[in-house]
Parts: structure tokens; C-alpha cells; sequence
């Protein structure tokens, strides 16, 4: 465990480490923002003149700028001390084309403003001007913006995304960060699917390794499809397209999240679970219009969901789940700090902290595999061992060579039961789980050599269904074995086996003669063989009980019915 | 001879009252077999036997244990045993020999020679003696014994000067222990390891000093072969 605890600790550092990357990657400098201005709707093409009257030109909040029109918008920019850099610029998001002009000159165009559809040329939906040293003096300018929109169909999407008087170095290096940031982690959500994939089909093939994969290379996609715009850019028509995309990657990754931890834990009901996060989602996409707000709604629903998942994993006392649950608690208080910028790169790194933690589970499985490979063959070896130790082989040995001076006949026959004992021990000792039937069959051969060693009668009475039923090899016949070696077994006696099925459970009761003169029955050595055969193959979902009565020792196995 | 055997597994048991029947002949006076400790440890205590025949592995017993107890009693012990893996423990714990499964009635008639042979030495010694006191059983290392005197039918082990009741005799006594100790006297066995000198007295009696300052007789016809063995 103690390797696993580290592991966790530096994958949590890592994380932190990343998050106050993330919170420290934000834009210095004084920006001034402009949040509205005077509009005049048509194409105005003196819109740029410093001197003109606009005074009785509506005001409104940029964010109601107009889909599919011509317009002008004009507003003051009061400069102060703190704006006057070399670097300065006008940063506009805006899905239009447009002409910028301060005061009264032309600062840029972007893409070719039109009148209508077949006249315009979209622009980009960012774009940055700079203003240069002679423009940019203190006090108050006139700015004035020519645009057009034709080119917005989506009615979801807002047509102002923003206006600033910015640093363009800060704004240069904020872009330098978020984008190195950002790739580093859809590299790493892509190796990781990758990676997860080849978990999938080389090594053991879980529902919930493929989940995951999926899970990473939503998440990667996501990612890309946010950083799109400030990697790359594009001209405003195809932003529609590109906030399709991050809805659909969204919804992929909200559904996804908590299908993973419903297949990680093997809850039962998944299609349900999965059929009413479908539907939730469903409703936020349907009944929200605006899509920073769906964004939020399926975040905040997905890592309720998985939180609730996780939280009845916990009551079902699942491995991993309370650090699990905490996890997405956490996860939950950064989204409600910032429900905006979770999206963005807050979503990606609580994606990495999941990988991380999946790594380390899987590590942890391998270990336990390997551990039980090693256990198995020891196991193996071990039921070899207990047939060929010194009490059972030397007596039948010294037995044999009493027999050929004594009753040659008997010591044929004795040898012959002799090696059909031990060859269907040697098959055995191959294979994780035998039928009852050839477990009764060894168990026969067993009785029968004790038969004549002990010159007594015995026999073994199987009473129900014995067909169909699947055990670790040689633990009735380990349950009889101790019944000899620990106990004197009267000169008449019937080992009875009941097999008592249920539509669920199996039950095996052995009951053996049990002498009270003889101290002890069940050897420790047997009785870790049983359990330990019977944990490997059911893992714990058995119950092993060994008891005496008056003159009965009664041993009961119960296990889960194979389908 | 009266001989007891306490083995489970019914044929071996009968080979070996036949086998042990044909070695001893006509000096075996009785011969016992019991298949479960219970029933021997019954025998043993109404019964006074030369030799034991023993399985270490009986059925609802702790091989070692059963030795602990049987050891300390009167009779000679050979264990008849398949765990030869036993055998050094066995014999550190005071048997006389110690026959691996499965045997040949030679070797079982070699064991049963070294019971009728009080002069064969072990040359392998026991590491302990059991001694049994009050009922309750105890071991005694051999090393620290420093010698045994006869006492009737029994002995008696001195260490520092405290004496020890053992249930075999001094002739018995000596085929087990180790070859450190000397027959010195018709009384006395010594534990060579703690002699400082040997002296001469008056009227040519011999006498062996202890480190302890203990003083003990040697018996005339045995006094070259022990001045040997100090040279």
C-alpha cells in the first residue's frame, strides 16, 4: 500500500501544481473595457468620421448588437496613464466584419463589410489592432465600429464576444501559456487513450478501461474544440460549427464521466443510470439557449451525478471509493467557484487527476494479478506437495512392501488405485476449477486407498444434483484427506455429500465421521488450501464452515450458482 | 523383552509385532499393539515395557510432545517414523534409534540389536533428557549434566550439585548419551567436559575432580581406559 499512498500524494501535488498554473495563467496590464456604445443600424459608410453627430443614435449594451445587419457602433475611450504603452491594441470578438476606426482614422479591416450576404466577407471572430503612438494619447477618442453580421445563422450564438483596449504582450503571453497548457494536457489525454485502449484489448478487456478511454479522448477533443479559437482562430461563420462541436464533446464527457465510475464499481442498473443521464442532459441542451450556460448545466450535472455514484459505491464499501468521492467533492467546490472557466482547462485537469488516479488502480491490479499467479502456482504446488508428503507416501510405500511378501494381490490393486489417484492429482494440480463429478471421482480413489490401508469400508454418498457444478480442484477430496489424517474413521463408515442447490446459491455439505477421542480434526494446512482455492476462484463471494457435532464433522461451502 | 507398539496404521502395525516377534524370539516375554496414544499411555502406566515402538504421526497427537513424556520414562524408544526430516530432533529429544519408512526387517532388527547391546554407543548424542517430576515433565539439557549416579533401577542426573530423578537406568542412560560421557564407575556415568584432573589416593583409589571440586570414584578395572582417554 505504501508505494500506492505515494503515488496518490504526487499525482494530488501534480494536480495543484497544474491548477495554480491554471489560475496564474490570467492577462496583466490595465485593460479597459467596453461593454457599450451608440448603434446605428444600415451600412454606414461615414461611420468612421470623427466629427459626427451620433448624439441621437440608441445606446445599447454590446451584447444585443443585431444577427444578420448592417450597423455602426460609436463610443468614447477615455486613455489613461496606465494604457500607454508601445504595445497597445484594440482587441475586438465579434461575429461581423468590420471596420475599426479611432478617431476618425482607420485602425484595420477584418473581412469585408457588406450590406448584405453576397456583399460580405466574414471576418475573424478575434482580431487585434494596434493603435500605435501617434493614436494613443491621454484623454478621451472616438471609436467607431462598421460591421455587418450576415453570417450569423445560429440564433444561440452571441454576436459580441468583446471589446478591449489591451497590452498586446500580456495578451501574448497569456495566449502563449494557455495554448502550451493546453496541448500538454490533450497530449496527454491522447496518450492516455491510447494507452487505456491497449489495456482494453491486450490485457484485460473491462468495460470500464474502454469507458475510460473514451472518457479521455472526449475530454481531448473538448479541450481542442474550446482552444480552437485562441490557437487558431477562424472566421466568424464557423463558429456555430465549432460551438456545436464543444457542446457535443461536452455532452460526450458528461456522459461519459459518470458511465465510467458506473462500470469502474460494477453497479447494477447501469442502462437505467446512464438512460436518466441521457435525459438530464437532454433537457439542459433542449430548454437552455445560451451555450456557456448549457456548458455549466451539464458540468454541474455530470459531477453531481458521478459524485452520487461515487457515493453509493462508498455505501457499498467499493475499493477506492471514498477517495473517489472526495475527489469529485473537490471537484465540485472548484466548479461552483468558477462554473465559467470549469470548461475550459479546469474540467481537463480534474480529467488528470482521474488518470492518474485510474493509473495507479490499474498498477495496483497488476500487482494483485501477479501476486495471484504467483499464489496460484503456489497453490498448484502445494496440493502436489500434500499427496507426496512423507505421511501419506512412505506409509503406502512400506504398505506396498508388506503387501508383495505378504498378499501380492492386494499390493497389485493397491498400487493400481495407488497411481489413479495420483495421476488425477497431477491433472488437477493443472487447472483452477474441475467438475464436482471428477472431484467426486478423486475423491472415490481417495476412500479407496484409505480402504486398504486401514483395512476398513468406506464409501462416499453423493445425495442432489451433482451436475453442472464447478469447484477449485481437490477441496472435498482435501475435506476427506483431513478427515484421515486427524481423526479415526470407524471400520464402517459413509461420507456423505449433499449438494443443495437454490435458483442463486450452491451449497456443498460434506459430513464426515469425527471421533471426540482424537483431539483435533482440520488441519491448518488443509483448511488455508480450501480457502485459499476457493478465494481464488470466487473471489469473496463464498462462505466456508467446518464444525463438529456428536459424531459428524460437517463442512459447508457455499457459493454463487455459475450461469 | 516386553515390548509395546504404537502404530495406526493397522498392516505396518502387524508387520512389525511379526518382524519384532521373529527378531526377538523366544527373549520377548510380551508384545502390545495399540493403534491410539490413549490406550498405549493406559499400558504404559500398569505395564512396565523394555522397548516402544513408536509412529511419531498418530492420529490427535503432537508427535513431540508424546517423545517429551515417553523419554523420560524407564524404557528404551525407537521411532518407526516416514517424516525422516524428524529424525534429528527425534533423537536430540533422547530415542534410542530411529527407523525411516518404509523399512526392511534388517534395519528393524538393527534398532532392536542396539536395545539388546548395552555396550553400543549413539555417536550422534541427544541434545536433552526428559525428566519427569511430579508428573510434570521437564528437559534437561545434557550439555550441563555434570554426571549420573545409579539409584536401584533408576538415576539420578546431578547439575551444580542438584540431583535429578531419571526413570532409566544408568545402563540405558549411557547408550543414549553422548560419547563425552564415561562409564567411570559400576555407579557413576561423568561427563568428561567437566573434569579438571584425575588423582591418586591412599590404598590405590582413583578419583576424578570436577570443576566444582566434586570428587568421584573411578572403578579399578575401568581407571587405564579413563587415564587414556584424559591423556
Amino acid at each position: 500500500m505504501k508505494p500506492l499512498k505515494c503515488w496518490l500524494k504526487l499525482s494530488l501535488k501534480v494536480w495543484l501544481l497544474m491548477f495554480v498554473m491554471v489560475l496564474s495563467v490570467t492577462t496583466n496590464g490595465q485593460t479597459i473595457l467596453i461593454s457599450e456604445a451608440r448603434i446605428q443600424v444600415a451600412g454606414q459608410s461615414d461611420c468612421g468620421v470623427e466629427k459626427l453627430d451620433d448624439s441621437n443614435w440608441e445606446v445599447i449594451a454590446l451584447r444585443k448588437i443585431p444577427r444578420k445587419q448592417a450597423f455602426c457602433l460609436r463610443t468614447s475611450v477615455v486613455i489613461g496613464p496606465d494604457n500607454l504603452s508601445a504595445t497597445t491594441s484594440l482587441s475586438l470578438s465579434l461575429l461581423a466584419a468590420s471596420e475599426i476606426y479611432w478617431d476618425g482614422k482607420l485602425l484595420g479591416k477584418n473581412g469585408k463589410v457588406g450590406i448584405a450576404r453576397d456583399s460580405e466577407t466574414p471576418g475573424n471572430i478575434d482580431v487585434l489592432f494596434p493603435i500605435g503612438n501617434e493614436l494613443l494619447t491621454l484623454g478621451s477618442h472616438q471609436l467607431a465600429i462598421r460591421a455587418s453580421t450576415f453570417f450569423i445563422d445560429d440564433e444561440n450564438s452571441p454576436v459580441f464576444l468583446g471589446l478591449r483596449i489591451i497590452d498586446t504582450d500580456s495578451v501574448h503571453k497569456f495566449l502563449m501559456r494557455s495554448s502550451w497548457l493546453a496541448t500538454f494536457i490533450m497530449g496527454g489525454l491522447l496518450v492516455i487513450t491510447i494507452l487505456f485502449q491497449l489495456f482494453f484489448w491486450e490485457y484485460h478487456r473491462r468495460a470500464h478501461y474502454q469507458v475510460f478511454s473514451l472518457l479521455c479522448l472526449s475530454a481531448s477533443f473538448l479541450l481542442l474544440a474550446e482552444k480552437w479559437r485562441a490557437m487558431f482562430g477562424y472566421t466568424y461563420d464557423f463558429h456555430p460549427l465549432r460551438m456545436y462541436l464543444v457542446m457535443s464533446f461536452t455532452f460526450a464527457v458528461c456522459l461519459l464521466l459518470p458511465g465510467f465510475y458506473l462500470t469502474y464499481y460494477n453497479i447494477g442498473r447501469k442502462v437505467l443510470c446512464l438512460a436518466i443521464t441521457v435525459f438530464l442532459l437532454g433537457c439542459s441542451l433542449l430548454l437552455i439557449g445560451d451555450y456557456d450556460n448549457r456548458g455549466i448545466a451539464m458540468f454541474l450535472l455530470t459531477l453531481l451525478l458521478s459524485l452520487a455514484v461515487n457515493l453509493y459505491a462508498l455505501r457499498l464499501r467499493k475499493l477506492g471509493a471514498r477517495l473517489n468521492s472526495l475527489f469529485m467533492l473537490c471537484a465540485l467546490i472548484v466548479f461552483v467557484n468558477s462554473p465559467t472557466d470549469f470548461a475550459e482547462d479546469r474540467f481537463s485537469l480534474t480529467m488528470f487527476i482521474i488518470v492518474l488516479m485510474m493509473l495507479s488502480t490499474i498498477i495496483r491490479e497488476m500487482k494483485d494479478n501477479r501476486m495471484q499467479s504467483l499464489a496460484s502456482v503456489r497453490l498448484e504446488a502445494e496440493l502436489l506437495k500434500r499427496n507426496l508428503q512423507p505421511h501419506f507416501l512412505m506409509n503406502s510405500l512400506m504398505l506396498v512392501i508388506e503387501w508383495i511378501e505378504q498378499k501380492p494381490d492386494v499390493a497389485a490393486s493397491f498400487v493400481q488405485a495407488l497411481a489413479e489417484e495420483l495421476r488425477m492429482l497431477v491433472k488437477f494440480s493443472d487447472l483452477s476449477s474441475v467438475t464436482l463429478g471428477e472431484e467426486v471421482q478423486l475423491c472415490e480413489r481417495h476412500l479407496e486407498i484409505m480402504a486398504y490401508r486401514y483395512n476398513i469400508s468406506c464409501r462416499l454418498d453423493v445425495q442432489g444434483d451433482a451436475t453442472g457444478i464447478s469447484i477449485p480442484p481437490a477441496i472435498i477430496h482435501t475435506q476427506i484427506e483431513n478427515c484421515f489424517s486427524h481423526n479415526h474413521v470407524p471400520a464402517d463408515s459413509t461420507f456423505k455429500l449433499a449438494v443443495n442447490r437454490s435458483t442463486k446459491d450452491i451449497e456443498l455439505v460434506l459430513t464426515t465421521p469425527y471421533d471426540k477421542k482424537t483431539k483435533a480434526n482440520g488441519s491448518g494446512i488443509g483448511e488455508r488450501y480450501i480457502l485459499s482455492r476457493l478465494t481464488e476462484k470466487f473471489g469473496e463471494e463464498y462462505t466456508y464452515r467446518s464444525y463438529a457435532d456428536e459424531n459428524r464433522w460437517t463442512n459447508k461451502i457455499k457459493f454463487k450458482a455459475q450461469l | 523383552m516386553h515390548v509395546l507398539i504404537l502404530e495406526d496404521e493397522p498392516v505396518i502395525a502387524e508387520r512389525l509385532v511379526r518382524q519384532i516377534s521373529q527378531i526377538l524370539g523366544e527373549r520377548l516375554s510380551k508384545l502390545k499393539a495399540f493403534d491410539n496414544l490413549g490406550d498405549a499411555q493406559d499400558y504404559i502406566a500398569e505395564q512396565s515395557i523394555d522397548l516402544l515402538c513408536l509412529d511419531l504421526n498418530i492420529k490427535g497427537a503432537n508427535g513431540f510432545d508424546m517423545l517429551k513424556t515417553l523419554t523420560a520414562s524407564s524404557f528404551h524408544t525407537i521411532i518407526i517414523s516416514a517424516h525422516t526430516d524428524e529424525a534429528v530432533r527425534a533423537f536430540e529429544y533422547g530415542v534410542l534409534d530411529f527407523v525411516a519408512k518404509p523399512f526392511t526387517f534388517d534395519r528393524l532388527q538393527k534398532a532392536v540389536d542396539r536395545v539388546l547391546d548395552t555396550n553400543l554407543r549413539q555417536d550422534y548424542g541427544i541434545r536433552y533428557l526428559s525428566v519427569k517430576n511430579s508428573g510434570i515433565v521437564k528437559l534437561i539439557e545434557v550439555s550441563q549434566i555434570e554426571y549420573v549416579l545409579a539409584s536401584g533401577h533408576y538415576s539420578e542426573l546431578v547439575i551444580n550439585k542438584e540431583k535429578q530423578l531419571h526413570h532409566k537406568s544408568i545402563e540405558k542412560l549411557l547408550a543414549l548419551l553422548p560419547p563425552n560421557f564415561e562409564r567411570i564407575h559400576r555407579s557413576y556415568i561423568v561427563n568428561m567436559n567437566m573434569v579438571v584432573r584425575l588423582v591418586v589416593k591412599p590404598g590405590s583409589n582413583y578419583e576424578l575432580i570436577l570443576s566444582d571440586g566434586t570428587e568421584l570414584p573411578i572403578g579399578r578395572s575401568r581407571f587405564s581406559a579413563i587415564k587414556e582417554k584424559l591423556n
